[in-house]
């Protein structure tokens, strides 16, 4: 399929709060031609968050799907966060492929995580490297 | 926040059954790099599809978080996408803003959308 751009649509009952944290907490870049509730994640790719009329309180399965955003100083973007009050699940999980990763909740509650790869950490390319020698 | 890249990660029980509809169905790009359940949407856009403990069955909160595929030609990929035995619960439902939709299921019944833009079609 190929596809020109892409949305990831998160929907809400409390569109204003959810706005106000991607925009003023998370900090995304905001893609005012959308309007409001739309952020560029990606060169032609946005995330826009809006109602949907059967989407009431906080989010059911929030583990359902994950919203990674992949930064280069995984510290400092948690410690910005932190300092805001955003409410953290999981620090700084190491992940066998070389990912840093630590979860926080949005106003619905749903997953959100910032991830850093760290090569040094990737063991996969080890376990390669020992099946080479044996 | 300086994003370097962003991904999207789809979890199910049945990470195979969603990768190969991903993959065979929707016929989105592979990601060599991260390998197994992993598509390039577009530069710097990844979905990835894997397990997690917490995930069972179909979800349970679709309209929650909906995946928008803007295409060019709406009509030709949901014909490709039912005769395939793909299920549409919208078809063709014009928005507004000049979009028509086309709202369809993926096997954990997760919303997956297409989207054609008419700009001549806004009001």
């Amino acid at each position: 399929m190929k596809t020109t751009s892409f949305v990831v649509n998160v929907t809400s009952d409390q569109t204003e709060a959810m706005i106000a944290f991607y925009r003023d907490v998370v900090q995304l870049a905001p893609s005012p031609n959308i309007g409001e509730g739309a952020f560029e994640i990606a060169p032609g790719s946005t995330f826009i968050i809006d109602g949907h009329s059967d989407v009431k309180g906080k989010a059911k399965e929030p583990a359902r799907v994950l919203i990674d955003f992949f930064v280069e100083d995984l510290a400092v973007e948690q410690a910005r966060l932190k300092a805001k009050g955003v409410k953290f699940i999981r620090e700084e999980g190491k992940e066998y492929w070389g990912g840093l990763i630590s979860t926080f909740l949005d106003p619905d509650g749903n997953y959100v995580q910032i991830i850093e790869y760290k090569p040094e950490l990737d063991t996969t390319h080890a376990t390669e490297t020992a099946e080479a020698k044996s | 926040m300086k994003t370097q890249s962003f991904l999207l990660n789809i979890t199910s029980e049945d990470p195979a059954r969603m990768a190969a509809f991903y993959g065979d169905v929707m016929k989105l790009s592979p990601n060599p790099v991260i390998g197994e359940g992993a598509f390039d949407l577009l530069p710097g856009l990844t979905l990835h599809i894997d397990g997690h403990s917490s995930t069972h069955g179909m979800a349970k909160e679709p309209q929650r978080m909906m995946l928008d595929f803007f295409v060019d030609d709406l009509a030709s990929e949901q014909a490709r996408l039912k005769s395939k035995g793909v299920q549409f619960i919208r078809e063709a439902g014009k928005e507004e803003w000049g979009g028509v939709i086309s709202t369809f299921l993926d096997p954990d019944g997760n919303y997956c959308q297409l989207i054609e833009f008419n700009a001549e079609e806004a009001h």
